[in-house]
């Protein structure tokens, strides 16, 4: 399925459903997924049966105070700059990329990256709804560690994370972000 | 010598005006037709209302204008300015630039000049980025030619350098005249919604302009020489010059006055507000005299906004709504005779059946020259029809189940029955049908504040004496009389993921006009 403009409009609808009154305002998500769609060209959506077993799945997303994100908007290339740091990291490119929490603001974060890079979105993501922390994610029951995790800004800065728990994750990234709009991936 | 307050106002069908003494009480009303250069509906009005209470126009100590100019201009996107919009912020909020979602007429009629240069600041006022100065002069040549300038600077209601230091900007590069809107003084956080209406506010000073001199001229032509002033949307007052310089919050005005009269006229404080006009039905919710404010973002001209609005339902039922039976079906409304109810509803001798019409055969109501004969189950399934609309309406804005007191206003309402489900008692008070313009002569004058405080170098009192101070120096600053001042509303809510114990303060101050 491709996704433009249009498909946006309903997911964003979704997510705010999904987000049962947290996870950010899903308004601001669909207008930087609109612009890079815009810019860069619709995106396919891609069901999970068909991702490869040996794909590499980057999860992105936008982490830190809801009130501030609706007023200091995301640069647009903070989430694309993370994934090209575990690329770097891990030596290979992304293949997918896919929300963490599919209410609020970060479902449809992961559009604008996918359209910036050229890369799919996987149909899932990682909770079935919007979620306070990092460690909240279905991966962390199932003992799939969230590291290596990049952290990035608007000024370009970058932090990358390794640890083997994903509780110190949502620790160490949420002190780096500590109010400032930011993507761990 | 007695002094009097007159109030006017301008709606999509009538011009109403009503004449209060000094104890506030209406001692003459008159509906006029609007007119389309509308100064001539207000003189019109003027001289109807002051024939009809004998009061002098030098009698007069104040005039209130209610006026739907602005709100016409975006919906009609007619007059308004080329506007260069500025926005500080980069290398943050680039993946969104300005106008993003605006209809694309809207956009095109105000010329589509943006940009997004660096600057702006962090929640707790450190900045985010150094102004360029020479980026912002190079911008502000590049957009020469434009009418007036709207310029949105990150976290500016936290600090406001960098939105004041580019306005200084535009005076050196273009003219001192030059019109510039910044988006501290218009909106709260929420950056586009601040953006989208600082950007309106500054389409808007020209039709403000237009809007100003019809109402001096009107009252020129008749020689009064009281103090004048506009009606905004939150129900409180502001001066012309004021008005002048921020025309978006005169836009939905009328509302707010309706409910603020039915407030006055049926001494409810807190309750539902149901205002029937020609066209539509819009409900409001009381708050201790004041309309509740919506709570999420309004739209104007489809434009996402987030200043300060009432909370409003609108349904498509007035006085003027067609009743179209079909397949033994009776709807009324949304289509409506509108202005020309007195020419083409059954009752004045035309010929398409009104939700008038229905009450002036079924009941005693005396309105018209004819007493159209309806089909007594057309009647019936008129009627109801009408009241579960405004039965409907009432339970959304309703914020318990208990029944709550229900006031009735404006040209349609003998439409409404006295038993309202959900109402405790139903209100008509006196003079119900220009409550809009009593709304607005009584109204008081506002001043705001919404801010984000840290609480690391402050404590919270300090914080809020802040806020509360510079509440009460705007409202003092619309022309409120700093004696009778008085704080209205606090709201503080602790914002969550932040350090430093960030709490967001939002208090309105009002007080009397200082005559």
């Amino acid at each position: 399925m491709r996704v433009g403009t249009d498909e946006l409009a309903d997911i964003a609808l979704g997510a705010t459903v999904l987000g049962t009154g947290g996870g950010g305002d899903p308004h601001v998500g669909r207008l930087v997924a609109r612009q890079a769609i815009e810019e860069c060209g619709p995106v396919e959506l891609v069901p999970p049966a068909e991702v490869e077993d040996d794909a590499l799945v980057l999860l992105s997303a936008q982490m830190g105070a809801p009130t501030v994100a609706v007023e200091k908007l995301p640069g647009g290339h903070e989430p694309v700059a993370s994934v090209e740091r575990i690329e770097r990291e891990l030596g290979r490119d992304a293949d997918y990329t896919m929300p963490m929490e599919c209410g609020g603001i970060n479902s449809t974060f992961p559009f604008a990256v996918a359209a910036r890079k050229d890369i799919p979105v996987v149909d899932a993501d990682g909770m079935g709804r919007a979620f306070p922390e990092l460690h909240h994610e279905t991966f962390n029951v199932y003992g799939v560690s969230g590291t290596p995790a990049a952290v990035s800004d608007e000024h370009g800065d970058s932090a990358l994370i390794e640890t083997g728990d994903n509780e110190r994750l949502e620790w160490l990234a949420r002190g780096i972000t500590s109010g400032w709009v930011v993507s761990p991936t | 010598m007695t002094t009097y307050r007159l109030g006017i106002d301008v709606g999509g069908t009538n011009t109403d005006a009503v004449v209060l003494d000094e104890n506030d009480s209406p001692i003459a009303k008159t509906k006029t037709p609007t007119t389309e250069d509308i100064s001539s509906g207000i003189v019109d009005a003027l001289d109807d209302v002051l024939a009809a209470s004998g009061v002098g126009a030098d009698d007069l100590d104040s005039v209130m204008l209610g006026t739907t100019h602005a709100t016409n201009a975006i919906a009609e996107r007619r007059g308004l300015n080329e506007v260069g919009v500025l926005r500080i912020g980069a290398p943050a909020t680039e993946s969104i630039r300005p106008l993003l979602e605006w209809p694309d007429d809207l956009a095109a009629a105000i010329g589509d000049n943006v940009a997004i240069l660096d600057g702006g600041h962090e929640f707790d006022g450190r900045e985010l980025n150094d102004l360029d100065e020479t980026q912002v002069r190079n911008q502000i040549r590049e957009f020469r030619g434009v009418d007036a300038f709207a310029v949105t600077s990150v976290f500016s209601p936290v600090r406001d350098d960098h939105e004041s230091r580019v306005a200084e900007l535009i005076h050196e590069e273009v003219a001192d005249s030059v019109p510039i809107s910044l988006s501290n003084q218009i909106g709260s956080v929420g950056l586009l919604e601040r953006e989208n209406a600082t950007t309106l506010n500054a389409a808007l000073t020209s039709v403000a302009e237009e809007a100003a001199s019809a109402f001096l001229d009107a009252m020129d032509e008749r020689n009064v020489t009281a103090d004048l002033f506009f009606g905004q949307n939150d129900g409180t007052l502001m001066s012309v010059d004021y008005a002048l310089e921020y025309p978006i919050f005169t836009v939905a005005s009328g509302p707010s006055n309706s409910v603020r009269g039915a407030a006055y006229l049926s001494g409810v404080e807190n309750g539902i507000i149901v205002d029937v006009g020609g066209t539509t039905t819009d409900v409001g919710a009381l708050t201790d005299g004041f309309p509740r404010e919506s709570s999420v973002a309004v739209e104007i001209g489809e434009v996402k906004t987030n200043f300060r609005m009432p909370d409003l339902i609108s349904v498509g039922v007035g006085g003027g709504s067609h009743v179209t039976e079909t397949d033994g079906n009776v709807t009324v409304g949304p289509e409506s005779v509108g202005y020309r109810l007195t020419e083409a509803a059954l009752a004045f001798g035309g010929d398409t059946l009104t939700a008038t019409d229905v009450e002036v055969s079924a009941s005693s109501v005396d309105i018209g020259s004819h007493t159209p004969d309806v089909d007594s189950e057309t009647v019936r399934r008129a009627r109801s029809y009408i009241r579960d609309e405004v039965e409907r309406a009432v339970d959304r804005m309703k914020t318990s189940p208990e029944p709550v007191p229900v006031v009735v206003v404006g040209g349609g309402s003998i439409l409404v029955p006295d038993d309202l489900a959900g109402a405790s008692e139903v209100y008509k008070p006196s003079h119900y049908e220009v409550a809009n313009a009593v709304g607005v002569a009584i109204a008081q004058v506002s001043g705001e504040v919404d801010r984000i405080y840290s609480l690391d170098d402050q404590s919270r009192d300090e914080a809020m004496s802040d806020a509360e101070s510079e509440a009460v120096e705007r409202a003092v600053r619309a022309g409120a009389d700093r004696d009778t001042v008085d704080i209205i509303d606090i709201e503080e809510v602790p914002l969550s993921y932040l350090p430093g114990n960030a709490v967001r303060m939002k208090v309105k101050a009002a007080g009397e006009l200082d005559h």
